[in-house]
């Protein structure tokens, strides 16, 4: 049992999406609540070649039909709002609504309007088999409200046929829902059982050979010999179709009358999120941009959810009306998915790069997905302790650039310089770095060293070398003038010696270490370089 | 007044009552028992901005907050460091027992940025601890945004500036000078803070390790020696330096703390 549904008005569906962004952006950048008018009202319509291609009902309604000129349109309603129509947007929103359905439904196939020889399809069709989703949505009427609320949340425009098979569900879908449903057996559930097929094939033979998806000219061709309805080609034997109007109809009619099995090709949802919005306008304002970034994230937002995935970094290019890309990642550190993170990020980032020219388009992408994070959370927030969250550090990450932030590792190494290493990574390894990479350095510990609670520290077993907290990025080079050395004053050494040689293997580093006192008080760390005979100024005991 | 208007009022946890001895507002011990009999609350407060001035860096404010964030690292919370004068070093902070994979680092460019990142951590709830180095410059609307932020956030939040700025107000709730004395002791006077008087001067030894330093004749010190620079091999230096040093000072040796006996296990 198979259900279609069929688009016929996505085409202006589509541009409509561009056209309310555009409002939205008017409304902000002109703060006029005169554009508010619902613009779904006035006649549209969408042209392909100067031909009229989709109209909606107020179109209609004036004398337009689909094939006429677009001057001819234009005389008949003045205010006709025209769009060319752009396929790929077509495509794109399709294929949105198929991930839609897709949760119905795992056999699904997709099928785009086409004018050929074997073949000949009017609008955008999604075609789903239902049998086996029935008794989890107990019973067709369900399941098909469910559907229909899915896509009335999309504001789109739709028709339901039911057929035994692909094809006649697709053909059915052109007449009104009800007639098929009745075909169907009223049992405890509706189902597709063989009186049911045979009551479905009747329907089918009522209805006029214009409706079947062959090309034009076949059609025509058949008319003109005098077949009005499907049930006038049923009765004709299949060799004699296929002498006088060729193989693909009688393929066609084999496929609808259920004689042979006809090839599908499924839809499998998109493994990455790919979307692009071009707007009618072109925007001016980086305001004026949060509208359509705030569409994609919830796109976006929408089909993680589906696919129960997280990302950690959207991709964003905007294309300017001087044919310039402008591209940036925001990084993610949440695992959350939050359509308003994503927003807010992204407006962040996009703080740091200027703008040249108005912007004509936008397209987010994210191709490395992530199964989401299911940890066991708590229940209630334990009192007094702190998020395990790092949304702020993307924030920052975000407005500063990612090299802004980092953390300190303390590796095996003798030279200082070196035992301290700075990483700046993924806010995600910020996360993860607390549970699995816990010290795999072994430094020699004291156990007396403990602050616990209120007593207060006892220094008196201590063993461990104590280094200064602050090191200079580079060594500074100081003076010795044979009583003290000199830094901004005198400073006098306080301690034996520390010799650090290593890599005499590849560049060679000798230094005695020592601790000296300023005049100030400070105790700065200060080495003599063996090698280059001269005094260095390291780290200082903060 | 109505009494509706003063419940609200004694509601304010900012406002000090005399009669209330305990209070609300929790602390954490700063692992300096003299310290933690100056402050009113018994350690640093939490959910307080406190200021700490000091008349250069690397005076020992890290020693000073090393037991705080050593105790706070243990817990969750990222503990963030933001526009830190120098490069931190790891080796120090672990020897300190301090977690360093929960620090995160933030470099700044212009003060805005400091006291944006500062207040997106500080309200975040995900910091138990910020620390953040501002300009020696009146900030006193930045700072209060803070102050704010800290307490939305209900972290420790800590601003480090010049010492100069004593003389000023300043919103921060508690407000600590730290100076260098004679004899490597830090002088710390409380000028202002929460639940109570200030006013107090206590003297910190915040490096308890300098009872085995002492001062080395600058005879005993490397020379430099230009003319035989190629000559130089070090490590018979380091020899020849371990006997002298032998020789005059025999106290270094036999006590823990030397530097070199953990040097050399290292070498071999």
């Amino acid at each position: 049992m198979w259900l279609t549904v069929r688009f016929p008005l996505l085409p202006l569906e589509t541009l409509y999406t561009s056209e309310q962004i555009t409002q939205e952006v008017k409304q902000h950048t002109e703060n006029d609540y005169a554009l508010q008018k619902a613009p779904q009202d006035s006649p549209q319509v969408v042209i392909e070649n100067s031909v009229i291609y989709c109209l909606n009902q107020s179109a209609y309604e004036c004398g337009i039909r689909s094939g006429h000129s677009l001057s001819n349109a234009l005389a008949l309603c003045q205010k006709l709002k025209s769009c060319e129509r752009s396929i790929a947007q077509e495509k794109q929103r399709l294929r949105n609504l198929a991930v839609l359905v897709y949760q119905f439904s795992s056999t699904l196939s997709i099928n785009y309007p086409v004018t050929g020889k074997n073949e000949s399809i009017q609008d955008h069709l999604l075609t789903l088999e239902i049998g086996r989703s029935l008794k989890l949505y107990q019973g067709v009427d369900n399941l098909l409200s469910e559907i229909g609320k899915q896509l009335d949340n999309e504001k789109t425009k739709y028709q339901f046929g039911i057929g035994y098979n692909e094809k006649s569900a697709r053909l059915l879908s052109q007449v009104p829902l009800e007639k098929s449903l009745n075909c169907l057996s009223r049992g405890v559930q509706h189902i597709c059982d063989e009186p049911a097929q045979k009551a479905l094939l009747q329907l089918i033979c009522e209805q006029p050979i214009g409706l079947m998806e062959v090309d034009p000219a076949t059609i025509e061709k058949l008319s003109s010999v005098g077949f009005r309805s499907i049930n006038d080609l049923y009765r004709i034997p299949q060799a004699t179709l296929t002498k006088r109007f060729g193989r693909p109809l009688c393929n066609y009619l084999m496929q609808l009358f259920d004689t042979l099995k006809a090839p599908i090709k499924l839809f499998t949802p998109p493994e990455s999120f790919h979307q692009k919005i071009e707007f009618i306008d072109v925007i001016h304002q980086r305001a004026a941009l949060s509208y359509p970034i705030k569409r994609l994230t919830k796109d976006l937002a929408y089909f993680l959810r589906l696919k129960q995935k997280q990302c950690q970094c959207l991709y964003w290019e905007l294309y300017d009306s001087e044919k310039n890309i402008i591209g940036f990642d925001v990084l993610l550190s949440e695992s959350n998915i939050d359509e308003n993170i994503y927003l807010e990020l992204t407006m962040l980032n996009l703080e740091r790069y200027s703008l040249h020219a108005p912007i004509e388009a936008i397209a987010l992408s994210v191709n490395q997905l992530y199964s989401l994070n299911t940890d066991n959370k708590n229940l209630f927030d334990e009192y007094g302790d702190f998020k395990q969250d790092a949304h702020f550090i993307s924030k920052i990450k975000a407005k500063l650039g990612a090299s802004s932030c980092y953390q300190i590792s303390v590796h095996n190494e003798h030279v200082p310089e070196l035992a301290t290493q700075v990483v700046t990574e993924t806010a995600q390894h910020f996360n993860e770095s607390t549970e699995t990479n816990k010290a795999t350095y072994t430094y020699p510990q004291s156990p007396n060293f403990n602050y616990g609670g209120s007593t207060a520290i006892d220094f008196s077993h201590q063993t461990i070398p104590s280094r200064p907290a602050w090191l200079l990025e580079k060594p500074k080079p100081i003076n010795f003038n044979q009583t003290s050395l000199l830094y901004q004053g005198k400073m006098k050494i306080i301690s034996a010696q520390e010799k650090v040689t290593q890599y005499w293997w590849k560049k060679e580093i000798a230094r005695d270490y020592y601790l000296a006192e300023h005049e100030d008080g400070t105790i700065y760390w200060v080495f003599f370089d063996q090698l280059k005979q001269c005094w260095f100024l390291h780290g200082i005991y903060g | 007044m109505s009494s509706s208007a003063l419940k609200q009022l004694l509601r304010n946890q900012s406002i000090w009552q005399a009669a209330c001895r305990k209070s609300k507002t929790t602390s954490m011990s700063s692992g300096y028992r003299k310290l933690d009999q100056s402050l009113h609350y018994g350690g640093w407060p939490q959910a307080v901005l406190s200021e700490i001035l000091l008349p250069q860096h690397g005076i020992g404010e890290i020693r000073l907050l090393s037991p705080l964030l050593s105790q706070l690292s243990q817990k969750p919370g990222y503990i963030c460091w933001i526009n830190p004068p120098f490069l931190p070093n790891a080796t120090a902070l672990f020897e300190q027992q301090i977690q360093i994979e929960k620090l995160i680092f933030i470099r700044t460019q212009t003060t805005q940025q400091t006291i944006w990142t500062a207040q997106q951590a500080m309200s975040s709830n995900a910091c138990s601890a910020v620390l953040c180095w501002l300009p020696a410059q009146s900030l006193n609307r930045e700072i209060r945004k803070l102050s704010l932020a800290v307490k939305s956030g209900n972290c420790w939040g800590f601003i480090l500036r010049h010492y100069k700025m004593h003389t000023q107000p300043s919103p921060a709730a508690l407000r600590i000078t730290l100076e260098n004395t004679t004899k490597l002791k830090r002088q710390l006077s409380i000028i202002k803070q929460p639940g109570g008087w200030a006013g107090q001067e206590i003297t910190l030894e915040l490096f308890p390790e300098s009872l085995y330093w002492t001062n080395q004749a600058a005879t005993d010190w490397p020379q430099i020696n230009l003319n035989s620079k190629e000559n130089i091999r070090p490590t018979c230096v380091t020899e020849h330096k371990q006997e002298v040093r032998a020789q005059n000072n025999s106290q270094i040796q036999s006590s823990p703390s030397t530097f070199n006996n953990h040097n050399l296990s290292m070498y071999h």
